[in-house]
């Protein structure tokens, strides 16, 4: 072929006289990969989370279970995010507890205490 | 391939974790009020029923361990502690804060050097109040 005087409107001509030269199963298989990839890509553009995963190499595309696994994953790491601000807040609280019940049995008076 | 049905399922299903989830962890912060306490809780926090609306909930998750732990005192700390907390609820927030700051610097002190501060604690109260009773009951003496 040649190419030397190549055009967006020449490649067009190019690409449709080799289409219609395919076989009907080629065709089939080009067409059925193409919505395919149009599918994952109104997917992703819905599934903003998931979008960012697969941006960040984390997430390969996949099936229905596998996007359960992750909002599975996240869930739980959100909910580890929440316990552990609660085990901090707990942690704070205990030690206030201690000081005050110390105080409050303690063998010197309170009021000597707060002069 | 997704279904609609799917796809809503899972779009429904992340949310509704997470909102249960912190409705699990923030339900311990609801502050409580005086007529959600227990009997128990009520007569042992008396003093502070007045104030109790005021407190901050840092405060009233405080006082409300107290309350948990106090049947678990010995009947001497159980005694000091219904004197105590007459006298603590007459303090300021101010004075409270200040009694606890002396109270934890005196906890960093040696055993030795800190029974002899808490003395002078006791003697300088004492010339403060000269006519207010020695409510508080002492350790009682070692063997």
């Amino acid at each position: 072929m040649k190419n030397n005087n190549l055009t967006p409107d020449s490649i067009r001509q190019h690409l449709n006289h080799s289409a219609a030269q395919m076989d009907s199963d080629t065709v089939e298989s080009l067409r059925a990969s193409r919505n395919l990839a149009l599918e994952r890509h109104r997917a992703l553009q819905h599934a903003p989370v998931q979008a960012w995963l697969t941006h960040h190499g984390l997430w390969a595309g996949g099936s229905h279970s596998h996007h359960k696994h992750v909002y599975l994953a996240l869930a739980v790491l959100l909910s580890l995010c929440l316990y552990s601000g609660a085990v901090y807040l707990q942690h704070d609280r205990d030690h206030a507890d201690t000081t005050d019940i110390e105080l409050l049995t303690d063998d010197v008076p309170v009021d000597a205490y707060a002069d | 391939m997704h279904t609609p049905i799917n796809n809503r399922s899972m779009k429904l299903t992340f949310p509704a974790i997470l909102l249960i989830a912190a409705m699990a962890f923030s339900l311990p912060a609801m502050a409580a009020t005086w007529q959600e306490l227990s009997p128990q809780q009520q007569q042992i926090l008396a003093p502070l029923a007045n104030e109790w609306s005021s407190l901050s909930k840092k405060r009233q998750d405080n006082y409300i361990e107290i309350a948990k732990r106090y049947p678990q005192l010995t009947p001497l700390k159980q005694q000091r502690f219904q004197e105590q907390i007459v006298t603590w609820a007459k303090l300021t927030p101010e004075q409270r804060q200040r009694a606890r700051e002396k109270h934890q610097s005196l906890k960093q002190l040696p055993p030795e050097k800190r029974e002899a501060a808490k003395q002078a604690l006791r003697e300088q109260h004492a010339r403060k109040h000269p006519f207010a009773a020695s409510a508080v009951q002492p350790a009682a003496p070692a063997p």
